[in-house]
C-alpha cells in the first residue's frame, strides 16, 4: 500500500550544541514535527562517536563548539557519511561563515535569531530530499545486474562507463583501484564492439590517413548494415564475481590473430591494445565462438567486506 | 586552425606541455584524430622542440588515449626531440607498463621533474 501523501518515515536528527539551554530549545521545537527522534551530542567529536553506532537521518549543528567546531564536522560528516546532510545554526554576523559551510558541503543553514520561525521548515525541506536519496541508495544496494542496448553511438560509452563504475561500486564487486581497472577493459570492449565489431573497421586502418578513417567512421554511420546496429551490454554481479557480456551485431573477429602490440615492432602501431588491457585487467576474457561477443569476468575482491 | 578541446597546451622552454582535462574519458575514438591534429599544429606552431604529456587529472585511460600519445611521441622524435610522461595514477602507469610504454617513454613524477628531464 502506497503511504498517505505527505507521509514521511520516522527520521532521527542529531542535535549538536555545546549550550544545554540551546539543545533544549531545539529539541523543543522540532518536537513538534512528526515523526521525529532526536538525539544530543555536546560538540563535534562526541557526535562523530554517536554516529558511528548508529547514523542519523540529518545533522543539525552549531557553529562554534569546543573539540570539534560546526565546519569541522561539516567536512567530516561529508567524508564518511555522504548520505546524511548537515543543517548549520549560525549566530548573528556568522553571514560569511555560512557561505563557508555551505561550500564546505552543508545542505542549508538557519539563523539562531530565527529558530523558532524556520527551524521545522528547513529540517522537513532537507529530510524529504535527504530520505528519497538515502532510500534511492538502499534500491540500488539490492541491485545484482543491469542491462543495456545502446545505439551505435560512440557518445554513449563514456556515459556508460561512468554507470558501471557506479555499478561496481554500489554492489561492492571490489575496491576502487580494481573498479578502474574493469572500467578501464569495458571501455576498450565497449569500443571494440562500436569500431570494429558494429562498424567492421580494421586497427590497420587506423594506422593510416586519419581523414580518410575519420571519413570511413562518418560514412559507415549512415550507411547499412552499419547503422542500425546495437551493443547488448548484460553485466551481472554474483558473490563469487562480476560478469560483464558485451555484444555488437557485426560478423566477429578472430582474436588470436592480433598481433602482439607489446612486441618492438608493433609498438607503434594501434592494434591489439585494448584487448592486451582487457586481459590484462579482469580475470577472464572470453569470446563466443563468432568473435562478436565478448566476457569479461572480475573475481570477487576478497578485501572488501560488504558493509565497506 | 583548431584547438585541442580535451587537452590544455603551455609551453615551457623548448618544450610544449600538453596536459589532460578531467573530460577526456569523453574522448571517442574518431576524435582523437583531431585532437592529434590540433596538437601537432600546436607543436609546430610554438616551434616545441619536446614534448610532455602531463596526466594528472586522469585517475585512468585507455587505448585511445595510447593512440594519441605514440603520435606526439613520433612527431617529436622524429625531428629529435624528447618526449616525457608526467603525474600518472597508479592504474596509469600500469597501463603503460602492460602496453611496454614505460620501457621507451620517461615516466616522472611531476611536470618539474618531466621539465627538466626534456631540457637535460
Amino acid at each position: 500500500m502506497l503511504p498517505p501523501m505527505g507521509y514521511r518515515m520516522m527520521a532521527t536528527v542529531l542535535v549538536v550544541d555545546d549550550s544545554p539551554i540551546d539543545r533544549r530549545l531545539v529539541g523543543g521545537l522540532l518536537a513538534k514535527a512528526p515523526n521525529i527522534e532526536i538525539v544530543y551530542a555536546g560538540d563535534g567529536e562526541e557526535a562523530l562517536e554517536l554516529m558511528g553506532h548508529a547514523c542519523p537521518t540529518i545533522v543539525l549543528t552549531d557553529m562554534i563548539m569546543p573539540n570539534l567546531d560546526g565546519l569541522e564536522l561539516t567536512a567530516e560528516v561529508n567524508k564518511r557519511y555522504p548520505l546524511v546532510p548537515v543543517i548549520l545554526m549560525t549566530g548573528k554576523g556568522n553571514e560569511e561563515i555560512a557561505v563557508r559551510a555551505l561550500q564546505t558541503g552543508a545542505s542549508s543553514y538557519v539563523p539562531k535569531s530565527a529558530l523558532a520561525s524556520m527551524l521545522v521548515d528547513t529540517v522537513e525541506n532537507v529530510l524529504s530530499v535527504a530520505q528519497e536519496e538515502q532510500i534511492q541508495c538502499r534500491l540500488m544496494d539490492c541491485m545484482t545486474g543491469c542491462q543495456f542496448v545502446i545505439e551505435n553511438d560512440a557518445t554513449m560509452i563514456p556515459a556508460l562507463i561512468n554507470y558501471m563504475r557506479s555499478f561496481i561500486r554500489k554492489t561492492k564487486l571490489c575496491d576502487e583501484t580494481n573498479g578502474i581497472r574493469t572500467c578501464v577493459a569495458l571501455e576498450e570492449a565497449l569500443n571494440n564492439a562500436f569500431y570494429h565489431g558494429n562498424l567492421e573497421l580494421d586497427s590497420k586502418a587506423r594506422e593510416g590517413d586519419r581523414v580518410i578513417y575519420r571519413t570511413l567512421v562518418d560514412q559507415r554511420l549512415g550507411m547499412n548494415p552499419y547503422r542500425h546496429r546495437r551493443i547488448f551490454v548484460d553485466a551481472t554481479v554474483t558473490p563469487e564475481e562480476g560478469r560483464f557480456q558485451i555484444r555488437d551485431e557485426g560478423p566477429g573477429f578472430d582474436p588470436s590473430v592480433l598481433p602482439d602490440p607489446t612486441d618492438p615492432a608493433n609498438l607503434e602501431k594501434p592494434s591489439g591494445r585494448g584487448l592486451l588491457l582487457m586481459r590484462t585487467f579482469m580475470d577472464d576474457v572470453l569470446f563466443n565462438q563468432d568473435g562478436n561477443e565478448v566476457t569479461l569476468v572480475k573475481r570477487h575482491d576478497t578485501t572488501m567486506s560488504p558493509g565497506a | 586552425m583548431s584547438s585541442p578541446k580535451f587537452f590544455r597546451v603551455e609551453s615551457s622552454d623548448d618544450a610544449l606541455i600538453i596536459a589532460a582535462v578531467a573530460n577526456i574519458h569523453g574522448l571517442v575514438e574518431d576524435e582523437v584524430r583531431d585532437e592529434c591534429d590540433a596538437l601537432i599544429e600546436q607543436l609546430e606552431k610554438n616551434n616545441s622542440k619536446h614534448a610532455i604529456i602531463d596526466l594528472e587529472a586522469l585517475d585512468y585511460f585507455g587505448s585511445i588515449m595510447l593512440e594519441l600519445m605514440v603520435v606526439v611521441w613520433k612527431k617529436v622524435n622524429k625531428s629529435g626531440g624528447k618526449f616525457a610522461v608526467c603525474s600518472v595514477s597508479k592504474v596509469g602507469q600500469e597501463i603503460l607498463k602492460t602496453a611496454k610504454f614505460d620501457t621507451i617513454w620517461p615516466i616522472l613524477k611531476s611536470r618539474d621533474e618531466a621539465i627538466a628531464n626534456v631540457n637535460s
